[in-house]
């Protein structure tokens, strides 16, 4: 059996090899505009049995092309009806086979595949809509993001590094219409505060005062580390006075991140507060506390150096630490 | 009377083996099973996934990768060269020189020109007393700390607490890890935040081009024993660790590759220093404390990331590693007895644990105590050939079938071994084992066991070539 395995891998790797070979330059030449596109599907000659291997072939081709080759290379695949090749595989069973020609159609973006895929938004299984949901986020689909991120953001299986990418990649403009959702009562706390992140990412301004005013509410820790987080990220000035208060907070994550972003924003008038956090029982705390004040500037730095002389060994150890760091440059 | 006696004790034992025959080999059937569909979903699943997604996010979780050195100052320095070349957007390596006798330390200062830092930390777990923790101006990834000899969960529970990252990567000093292993091994965390540990899987380097974290050419060792290890390794990784983790019971993380959660690890007490197994006592803990806390929670294991270690190739040496992996194995067991058949403990209370327990822990002493009855009943001449002879077969075709299903799943997914020459050597080595090999292997675990009960043993020498 292990033979027989072997023997159909190198089979199937050696036909895969030589139609390469035979593809490759055809590709080339037709990107390169030395072959029509006629010309180039006659010598392609890809058989439908052929068809899957020429589907990995171009995939790699469409992952990395861009401008005005990815445009003509589409025009191949348009001619030769791939998407409908790959639009009826979404109707078969295996989930696999329906995952990878979502990836594909993702790649070849033809607007007239979105209801066929939208479909698969609705599937139950989370490799099915995650794979839609990717599909349309990279065709940048604007109409589907309502439909997208009420998926994924309601939806009980969630994944949090694959959610954000798809938002991501759906650019900037998605930025607003994600805010809706942080009033969505359906949604848990720890998504809204990824949606709270990727506003911080977009460095999404606009959300600013709405996001100040919720700050000091909110008694979630998610949400307003997400917010501080935020706030630093787009240094945003008038955010002073909350991100010093939250200096204060009892949750020592809330504390840490405060001073991340009071040292991202640069604000002079914490040096004090975050002077005296460098005593703070939590490591992290006292850490963040010291690059901050190394970040603010010559106050911060003075500041960084009396601590160096100070009674308190926690607050003596890290900024020692820190100003080594600095001068090291790691 | 006494003959009588005899006899029945062996027909009492005839009933108690064949018993033990039909669990040991239900189980592992079971586990083939389960491993089969759940390696050929995650064959398919790397082909969907797009790992320099993980790369370019920023969404990522940073990784500290923990690589304890005593007296290792001929291959410290290409080690953390190594590990400092591996892909992933934020990491921190961390050597630590174990109050080495020779000169690994000096051999880092300076091939790394590492200055002292007045680097502070948590001391959240006991370790050691830290002398001092260097970093380099040109690795800014890379800090060593020099502590006083602990061995090496100490080690690791010292940069536990110097480490800055949420999640911890422990290696073994002889281990190299492929560049793109950490992309690998962290996405569970990523992708499920129940995961509080992943255990990757760990091959075998002997005899194969790897020169800084890249496997140019792998190849079949010349050593019969490094081939039967090969044969051992991938029925232990391939369809044992991926079965097991698959009922979310895995309780071993090979100390020589996996990755943590650090909270978690933490708030379960680091690692303990008074084993010999402290990579399982660990994840064995790790269960008890999760479930304690009632807590939900995965231990995972991925066939994918790829460590590549060197094993022995002579008895000796093999013989004390087994042997001590026997006793780890017994000290994790007792040291959580009380998870054993606890319904409170799920799956791994009522199954893994049993199994461990009576298979994996007190299998070699049922399978010596056979061959001891075996020589009593013909001596008294109570043997049923027939019977004998169908066991026997029987349990030499499962044997083969167990560990051949092991190649076929590795043919199915990975193919490593890239000439068919050497599966044709691996297949034959699959049948080959069951005669002496085997029988040798049970003895140095029922050595390990006598060990552990009676005393002895220890670490040994491990005698390297190098990768």
């Amino acid at each position: 059996m292990i033979i027989y395995l072997r023997l159909s891998f190198i089979r199937r790797s050696t036909r895969q090899k030589k139609l390469r070979d035979i593809w490759e330059p055809i590709i080339l030449d037709y990107l390169s505009t030395e072959i029509n596109l006629d010309k180039t599907i006659k010598r392609l000659n890809v058989s439908h049995h052929d068809l899957y291997f020429f589907t990995d072939f171009t995939s790699e081709y469409l992952g990395s092309l861009a401008g005005s080759e990815y445009e003509q290379l589409i025009k191949l695949l348009k001619k030769l009806n791939l998407a409908d090749f790959e639009v009826k595989k979404l109707r078969r069973r295996n989930v696999w086979i329906r995952v990878f020609a979502l990836n594909h159609l993702g790649l070849i973006k033809e607007k007239r595949t979105i209801p066929e895929i939208k479909k698969s938004l609705k599937d139950s299984n989370p490799l099915i809509f995650y794979a839609a949901a990717e599909a349309l986020s990279s065709m940048q689909d604007a109409d589907s993001f309502d439909e997208v991120a009420a998926t994924l953001l309601v939806r009980p299986y969630w994944n949090k590094i694959r959610t954000a990418e798809i938002f991501l990649k759906y650019g900037r403009a998605a930025a607003a219409r994600l805010v809706k959702f942080l009033d969505d009562e359906n949604i848990t706390s720890d998504r809204k505060a990824l949606v709270i992140d990727i506003l911080g990412e977009f460095k999404a301004t606009e959300m600013a005062e709405e996001l100040l005013r919720l700050g000091p509410r909110t008694d979630d820790v998610n949400i307003k580390v997400s917010i501080i987080k935020y706030l630093g990220k787009i240094t945003y000035l008038n955010a002073k006075q909350f991100l010093i208060a939250s200096l204060d907070d009892e949750d020592w994550v809330v504390r840490g991140q405060a001073a991340k972003s009071l040292g991202f924003i640069g604000v002079p008038e914490a040096v004090n507060k975050l002077a005296f956090l460098l005593k703070d029982k939590v490591w992290w705390v006292r850490y963040l506390s010291a690059q901050s004040l190394a970040n603010i500037g010559r106050e911060g730095w003075a500041r960084l150096e009396q601590a160096k002389h100070s009674p308190d060994k926690f607050a003596r150890d890290v900024s020692a630490q820190i100003i080594s760091e600095m001068r090291l440059n790691v | 009377m006494f003959e009588n006696f005899v006899i029945k004790i062996v027909l009492l034992f005839d009933i108690v083996a064949v018993i033990f025959f039909i669990g040991l080999n239900g189980t592992y059937i079971f586990m083939n099973i389960l491993a089969f569909f759940n390696i050929k979903n995650y064959v398919s699943e790397l082909k969907a996934v797009d790992l320099n997604r993980i790369f370019r996010s920023s969404f990522y979780l940073p990784v500290t990768v923990i690589s304890p050195a005593h007296n290792e100052e001929a291959t410290v320095v290409s080690s953390a060269k190594s590990l400092l070349q591996l892909k992933y957007p934020e990491f921190e390596v961390i050597v630590v020189n174990d109050g080495s006798t020779d000169n690994t330390l000096a051999e880092l200062i300076k091939a790394f020109n590492l200055k002292e830092t007045p680097r502070t930390y948590a001391k959240k777990i006991n370790c050691q007393e830290i002398k001092r923790i260097y970093t380099s101006p040109d690795y800014a990834e890379l800090v060593v700390i020099d502590k006083e000899n602990g061995g090496k969960a100490d080690s690791l529970n010292a940069a536990i607490n110097v480490s800055k990252y949420p999640l911890f990567c422990t290696l073994d000093a002889d281990s190299i890890l492929e560049r793109d292993s950490l992309l690998y091994i962290t996405r569970p965390f990523t992708e499920d935040p129940r995961v509080v540990a992943v255990g990757g899987i760990v091959r075998i380097g002997n005899s194969c081009d790897i020169r800084e974290g890249e496997v140019y050419e792998v190849s079949v060792p010349p050593s019969n024993l490094a081939r039967f290890q090969i044969i051992e390794y991938l029925r232990a990784f391939l369809f044992g660790r991926v079965g097991w983790s698959i009922l979310n019971s895995l309780l071993v993380i090979s100390g020589a590759f996996g990755s943590y959660k650090k909270s978690v690890v933490i708030a379960a007490g680091g690692y303990r220093t008074d084993t010999i197994g402290e990579d399982m006592e660990l994840v064995v803990r790790l269960h008890q404390f999760m479930r304690e806390q009632k807590q939900p929670y995965r231990i995972n294991f991925i066939p994918d990331p790829v460590c590549w270690t060197e094993v022995p190739e002579d008895f000796a040496t093999l013989g004390k590693q087994r042997s001590r992996w026997q006793q780890g194995l017994k000290e994790s067991i007792f040291f959580h007895i009380k998870m054993l058949a606890n319904p409170f403990f799920g799956v791994v209370g009522t199954f893994a644990m049993p199994f461990f327990f009576v298979f994996e822990l007190f299998g070699p002493f049922v399978e010596f105590f056979g061959y001891f009855t075996f020589a009593f009943s013909l001596y008294f001449g109570i043997v049923d050939y027939l019977f004998a002879f169908y066991f026997f077969l029987a349990s030499l075709v499962l044997g083969v079938v167990l560990s051949v299903g092991s190649l076929v799943l590795e043919e199915l997914s990975f193919r490593r071994y890239p000439h068919l020459r050497d599966l044709i050597v691996l297949f034959f080595y699959a049948f080959l084992e069951n005669f002496g090999y085997r029988q040798l292997h049970a003895w140095w675990r029922l050595k390990g066991l006598k060990n552990s009960f009676f005393g002895g043993g220890g670490w040994g020498d491990m005698k390297r070539k190098g990768l």
